[in-house]
């Protein structure tokens, strides 16, 4: 009895669409069935988000290395936000491409 | 609640200890101050800050539209920086320019025992709000780690 791989991933990704021969190319964002978010832009939303929390992180730590009224708790709190947020999107990517792999591996 | 949000509310404690440093290193540093910063009659006088705990929004129950419910927790701020109408200590001194006419001067009513109370305070304080931040870090690390 062959069972069927990460039911869940495959219902996180209901756009993706299964090209016959699995190439990487085959990621290509398609309307899907489900009508969902579709994986390119859920990744570029996170990618978005986390590009404006360094900015802000940048320019803090800039002040406060040129001595503004900058507060230290506000940088180091910038700083471990930043450093959560990028973590979020490295496991959100991991756990995709996983998702997306085991798709991928199903025999048809 | 999002993280930002649970940062928000240990940030803002630590923000108003600091603050609460602030009026104490104030008040010590003015401990023999007879003139006020804007140049008014009288010594200086002792600040004190007043701490608010703060909303941190409209409660669960009136965003469903009915009445009563806690609000969500907000963090603190602060109030306001009074002054202390306690009477200066009075010292015998004719000679020198800030005496009233009967010869006395009049220092600020600051206590250094009772500052440096208000400042150990304040540094335990600000520890403990550093320690709640990085418990709440520690919980989104954790987060992370799921399904590993």
């Amino acid at each position: 009895m062959i069972a069927l791989p990460a039911i869940g991933a495959a219902s996180a990704l209901p756009a993706l669409s299964l090209v016959p021969g699995g190439s990487a190319s085959a990621l290509a964002p398609a309307a899907g069935a489900g009508g969902g978010p579709n994986f390119g832009s859920m990744l570029s939303d996170v990618l978005g988000q986390l590009s404006n929390t360094e900015k802000n992180t940048t320019n803090l730590i800039t002040r406060a290395a040129a001595g503004d009224n900058v507060d230290i708790h506000d940088v180091m709190i910038a700083t471990q936000t930043e450093g959560l947020a990028f973590n979020t999107a490295v496991q959100v990517r991991n756990k995709l491409v996983e998702a997306y792999q085991q798709v991928m591996q199903m025999q048809m | 609640m999002g993280l930002v949000q649970s940062f928000g509310i240990s940030r803002s404690g630590l923000q108003v200890e600091r603050l609460r440093m602030d009026v104490v290193s104030n008040n010590i540093a003015n401990i023999n101050s007879t003139r006020q910063a804007n140049g008014a009659a009288g010594p200086y006088q002792r600040q004190m800050l007043t701490i608010a705990a703060q909303s941190g929004g409209p409660s669960f129950s009136t965003v469903m539209g009915q009445q009563g419910g806690d609000a969500p927790p907000g963090g603190v701020t602060a109030a306001s920086i009074t002054n202390d109408p306690t009477p200066g200590r009075r010292v015998y001194d004719p000679g020198n320019p800030d005496a009233d006419p009967t010869g006395y001067v009049i220092y600020p009513n600051i206590d250094l025992t009772v500052e440096m109370a208000d400042m150990m305070g304040a540094g335990r304080s600000y520890q403990a709000n550093a320690t709640a931040l990085n418990a709440i870090k520690n919980m989104a690390q954790a987060a992370l780690g799921i399904g590993h």
